[in-house]
């Protein structure tokens, strides 16, 4: 089993080794950049929109959304109003981050915005002609880091008034979901969801991975992973640990349930360097799993 | 160490002397009523920038002993939270020069926004959440509830 996994680790690897090609454009008045494999396969390509971080930017990711390009995927990620790097003109710190600390207070109004340049961009890519016939709308996945995990985890359906149709998948990176979680609308997700979390990140992780928390209150299909001595900023630049485990629970999820390749062995699979992996799905149940004793 | 003097230069007095602020032998380094939340960030920065001294991670045990009950049930014992920290929060450990933005306070609730340097020249931004204490043995001490990095666009990471 363990040689299977290292040699499915290789594959993904291999995949990533080709090069993305990267491109900053205005879309109207927002800034968008998108990465598409430098040799696309034949056929129209899969598509992830990437939401970033409360005063992160388009780019603060850029190592994980350019391999998920060199993967097959055509990935578009826009420059919120609140982005505060590579463009972004809003001050990183300018005290709306107290609203964070009363998530009972959010509604569906609260950063409303973003859902909006979801929309916006997805519209627009439709009638851009370097994109309309490379594009495959039908086969579309939301990535999240932070409030961008909130952005996503809304738009699949945890604001009933943003659901987006057409989400095959929403992978959620340290998401900010207290707002869906103290108020428990993430039974509307729609869509299968991979939570992504660090052990070390304290603000974000205890509040999707308790009892009753964002994992467990969001329907099946599943996945929690958590990193171990990871914090919130694993999946961004701003971090410099190897964090290639990240890629490659990434990438078994999206070919999965946005892809619709068949299941490969690591979504049910801990890795070393995963602290939890958690799943419920047309693949099992690790908690059912756990409480029969098996182990994984 | 270019960059750094470059951002002094550029920020001139916006560029808080954390050292001088908080070297007056008055100051204690313990949570205490009299401490106001932006005292108990700084007096946690100026320990961080000298982590080891007088002794190794010296420092954190400033920190930690700022470290509100509700933080010290995720992050501790102080062991735990050394190596917690040098694992994931290294960036804040001996950093060259830290800015501090205004203050925003809510209620008994208040956060501070440090952008430093660290010990390599690369620039990281966290805010810092606080909140007063209510009960007893630190009932209207200001203490750290915990502390947010924050992206920015920099490459430092490869997959």
């Amino acid at each position: 089993m363990r040689l299977r996994l290292l040699i499915l680790l290789s594959c993904l690897f291999c995949a990533c080794a080709a090069q993305a090609r990267e491109q900053t454009f205005k879309l109207g008045s927002m800034q968008v950049t998108a990465w598409s494999p430098d040799q696309p396969p034949p056929g129209k390509l899969p598509v992830l929109i990437f939401s970033h971080g409360l005063h992160g930017c388009d780019v603060q990711s850029r190592a994980l959304t350019q391999a998920f390009a060199t993967a097959g995927y055509l990935v578009f990620a826009p420059n919120h109003r609140d982005a505060s790097c590579n463009g972004g003109t809003t001050p990183w710190f300018e005290g709306t981050e107290l609203m964070f600390l009363h998530p009972e207070q959010w509604t569906e109004a609260t950063y409303r915005n973003r859902a909006d340049d979801v929309r916006r961009l997805i519209a627009g890519l439709y009638d851009d002609e370097r994109f309309r016939d490379r594009a495959d709308w039908s086969r579309l996945g939301l990535v999240g880091h932070s409030l961008g995990g909130y952005t996503a985890l809304g738009l699949a359906g945890a604001w009933p008034a943003w659901k987006l149709p057409g989400v095959k998948a929403v992978l959620a990176l340290a998401p900010y979901s207290h707002p869906f979680t103290v108020q428990r609308t993430l039974g509307g997700l729609g869509v299968p969801v991979m939570y992504q979390c660090g052990e070390n990140d304290f603000a974000i992780t205890p509040i999707v991975a308790q009892a009753g928390g964002s994992y467990e209150q969001s329907p099946q299909p599943k996945y929690y992973v958590e990193f171990a001595a990871a914090g919130h900023l694993i999946w961004t630049n701003s971090d410099d640990t190897d964090r290639r485990a990240v890629l490659a629970y990434s990438l078994a999820f999206l070919n999965h349930y946005v892809k619709g390749e068949p299941a490969n062995a690591l979504l049910t699979q801990r890795l070393s360097g995963v602290a939890q992996l958690r799943f419920a799905s047309e693949l099992g149940n690790s908690d059912a799993a756990a409480a029969n004793g098996e182990s994984r | 160490m270019r960059f750094a003097r470059t951002l002094q230069l550029l920020l001139g007095a916006a560029l808080l002397p954390l050292a001088a602020a908080t070297s007056a032998a008055a100051t204690p380094r313990h949570p205490d009523p009299r401490l106001d939340p932006a005292a108990v960030v700084r007096i946690q920065l100026e320990a961080l920038a000298h982590n080891d001294k007088p002794s190794a991670d010296a420092g954190l045990g400033v920190v930690f002993s700022f470290a509100s009950p509700g933080n010290r049930e995720h992050t501790g014992p102080l062991e735990h939270f050394v190596a917690m920290i040098h694992a994931t929060y290294g960036q804040l450990l001996n950093y060259r020069s830290a800015h501090l933005s205004k203050l925003v306070m809510q209620d008994d609730q208040a956060l501070q926004g440090v952008e430093l340097v660290d010990r390599k020249g690369q620039t990281a931004r966290f805010v810092f959440v606080l909140s007063r204490q209510t009960e007893p043995p630190y009932a209207g001490c200001w203490m750290t509830d915990g502390v947010l990095p924050q992206p920015d666009d920099a490459d430092k990471q490869e997959m």
